[in-house]
């Protein structure tokens, strides 16, 4: 029976092993816990977690037409039964590598009302092996193997690169600055093998209005970062100072909702808007996007907008100059 | 449901506590069996348990490894089959015991064919319809999601399949794999309702759509679209009534022989989340709801809006059933509790 919802993260990443490594050494690291995986593949570990639910990814529409409008039908069953047990998972770790998207798997939580209560998304931790990015830079071959395998990062809270103790550190920190230039805004972090501590990964609390906030204030400034990836997937910074004109605003974000030249994965953002004493913060996931009031401003204090934005395809130029014009006169 | 607040200020029936029981996990299923003297209860512990009617007996089957979803007596009574998450079906007797039945995925549901000994089973995105002993009369592999209920139709001619995306009449004796008829859905379909006169099939899905479609055209109807999920329907004996547990909605549908809405619905509640109960009495016009408030409520829809008679159990109601051929209930709730209520 639960007393608050039950935190889930995604574990994603494109090499399953390498995101099934991490869910093991979770669970062998939480081996007293009350802990469920859900995934593709049981976990290899020796500590087995509590529960583990096989399971493939089915999408399903929520609204006739509309592409994004879209749930994994098979974790909003999976997760309402899982949170009815007597004793619920204390944990849900939730396995979306491949070619599974993270972004559907988050919005599912975000958008799906049954679930509304029974779990909360924590975050979002995308794991790389070190060594096969390197192998990429020296074959001269783009960072991601796959479009998804951008987004995976992008759309990321903490960014795992995997290796193993004779991994060469060559390879490590490439892998390391082609996660922080696709994703300023992530932590990234080295992971070995051997004891993990499971509070690098865990306990984000990155959806909700504090981790937006938190997140929208991290990152790159927004002259760094990955300006050049125009064509793949990235999480660009977009600032804009003066309040925005909410109307704008609106237009701003249904056309990049909306736009088929590029994919919006996620959006961070604490705004101030023309008329509001208070910020507004912003948080989306795929086609989903939340708002709640922030603090107040203080007396005379500067009215500035920043945004993280995640996507694939997304032009930063374009962005920050689009969100400008969205400043009230 | 709305708790204390909705109790009406005339009880017009009491429900009286016959008998309860305590399982180990929170209680996922329950069937009576077709003569009304045994009770099926699975839990999400991976328990099942038969308990004679008047709670006195009891009978323990053989563990599932996680939770069962679903129970389903056979017509004579005579097998009881038992799916839930570990990827395992079994036909339970309690003279051979189980019979394990192969198959692949969690087991969302079970449905014997009616005057039948075939058992359809839904695993993952497969379906296989077998006998007692497990011999394979029919399979239907490599649907196109999972099979979330199943449902034999047209008095037992047809196995009806909701999937992702579509809901499936299979024909299992003369067209083999092929689908006798599809009918393409938004989105999953993810429960099912012949009608009792086997005229009309009602469908729901994850995205809100209620639909109906008429047995001999196959013509299908969109009566109306929820804010969410509609996971549970339940027929009035007669066929002149539906009623709809969507995400924050329980109504009742009048409908006309072809499926179409007569006016409104009844709205008798409005949730904070999805019913785990709701049926109609088997010989009355009597609906029986129970969710997440706690409370039991038996409403007789079109004579007015307040319940007929209330009870309040004090935690989450997870499923019920109506004993048939009597005014008694069955449910179960998420602490393992099993009660079973007599209607005054």
């Amino acid at each position: 029976m639960l007393d608050e919802p039950v935190p889930v993260t995604i574990v994603t990443g494109w090499d399953a092993r390498r995101t099934g490594e991490l869910i093991d050494q979770l669970v062998c690291s939480l081996e007293s816990r009350h802990i469920a995986v859900v995934g593709a593949r049981r976990p290899n570990s020796a500590a087995a977690p509590a529960f583990f639910v096989e399971s493939e990814a089915e999408i399903s529409e929520q609204s006739a037409g509309c592409p994004c409008c879209v749930v994994r039908s098979d974790l909003v069953r999976i997760v309402a039964n899982l949170t009815r047990r007597i004793r619920p998972p204390e944990w849900i770790l939730l396995e979306a590598a491949g070619w599974t998207d993270p972004v559907i798997a988050g919005q599912t939580f975000l958008m799906e009302p049954t679930l509304a209560g029974l779990a909360r998304l924590d975050g979002i931790v995308t794991v790389i092996d070190g060594s096969a990015v390197g192998a990429r830079l020296r074959a001269d071959e783009s960072v991601w193997p796959d479009p998804l395998a951008g987004d995976q990062v992008a759309v990321a809270d903490r960014v795992v690169v995997t290796g193993t103790p004779s991994t060469d550190v060559e390879d490590l920190a490439s892998a390391v600055r082609a996660a922080s230039a696709t994703n300023g805004s992530a932590e990234v972090i080295v992971n070995l093998g051997g004891e993990f501590d499971p509070a690098e990964v865990l306990c984000l609390e990155a959806f909700g209005p504090s981790g937006a906030a938190v997140s929208a204030a991290r990152g790159p400034g927004p002259t760094r970062g990955a300006d050049r990836a125009l064509s793949g997937s990235a999480a660009h910074v977009v600032e804009a100072a003066g309040v925005l004109d909410q109307g704008r605003l609106e237009a701003w974000l249904d056309a990049l909702h909306e736009s088929r030249d590029c994919r919006l994965l996620r959006l961070d953002g604490v705004l101030a808007i023309r008329g509001r004493d208070r910020q507004v913060i912003f948080q989306g996931i795929g086609s989903n996007l939340n708002r709640w009031r922030g603090r107040r401003f203080a007396p005379g204090e500067p009215r500035t907008n920043r945004l993280v934005v995640a996507g694939r395809n997304l032009d930063a130029s374009s962005l920050r100059a689009t969100l400008a014009e969205c400043v009230a006169s | 449901m709305t708790g204390p607040e909705c109790r009406p200020a005339t009880i017009v029936h009491d429900l009286r506590l016959s008998w309860s029981a305590t399982r180990a996990d929170a209680v996922s299923a329950l069937a009576w069996s077709p003569d009304g003297t045994r009770l099926a209860v699975g839990s999400l512990g991976g328990d099942a348990a038969i308990f004679s009617a008047d709670g006195a007996g009891k009978q323990e089957t053989d563990p599932h490894h996680e939770g069962v979803l679903s129970l389903a007596w056979s017509g004579g009574g005579r097998w009881l089959a038992i799916g839930g998450q570990s990827s395992s079906a079994c036909v339970w007797s309690p003279g051979a015991g189980s019979t394990p039945i192969p198959v692949r995925g969690w087991v969302n549901d079970l449905a014997w064919a009616p005057r039948s000994d075939r058992l359809a089973v839904a695993a993952g995105n497969d379906v296989v319809v077998v006998r007692p002993d497990a011999s394979v009369v029919a399979d239907y592999p490599f649907l196109e999601g999972t099979v979330n209920a199943l449902a034999w139709s047209g008095g037992g001619r047809h196995l009806v399949v909701a999937t992702l995306g579509a809901v499936h009449w299979f024909d299992p004796v003369v067209a083999g794999r092929r689908a006798a008829r599809t009918a393409k859905v938004v989105g999953a379909a993810l429960s099912l309702a012949p009608s009792p006169d086997a005229t009309r099939l009602a469908g729901g899905q994850l995205n809100g759509n209620l639909g109906v479609w008429d047995e001999a055209t196959g013509r299908g109807t969109v009566v109306t679209s929820y804010d969410g999920g509609v996971e549970r329907l339940s027929w009035r004996y007669d066929g002149r009534q539906l009623a709809v547990a969507a995400y924050g909605e329980l109504d009742v549908w009048m409908l006309d022989a072809k499926g179409t809405a007569v006016g409104a619905p009844f709205c008798l509640a409005e949730t904070d989340a999805t019913l785990g109960g709701l049926a109609f009495h088997p010989s009355r016009p009597l609906l029986a709801g129970g969710g997440r408030d706690g409370w039991l409520q038996v409403w007789e829809p079109g004579t007015g809006d307040d319940p007929l008679a209330s009870l309040e159990v004090g935690e989450e109601i997870t499923t019920l059933a109506w004993l048939p051929g009597a005014d008694a209930l069955a449910l179960g709730t998420c602490s393992g509790a099993v009660h079973v209520v007599t209607l005054g």
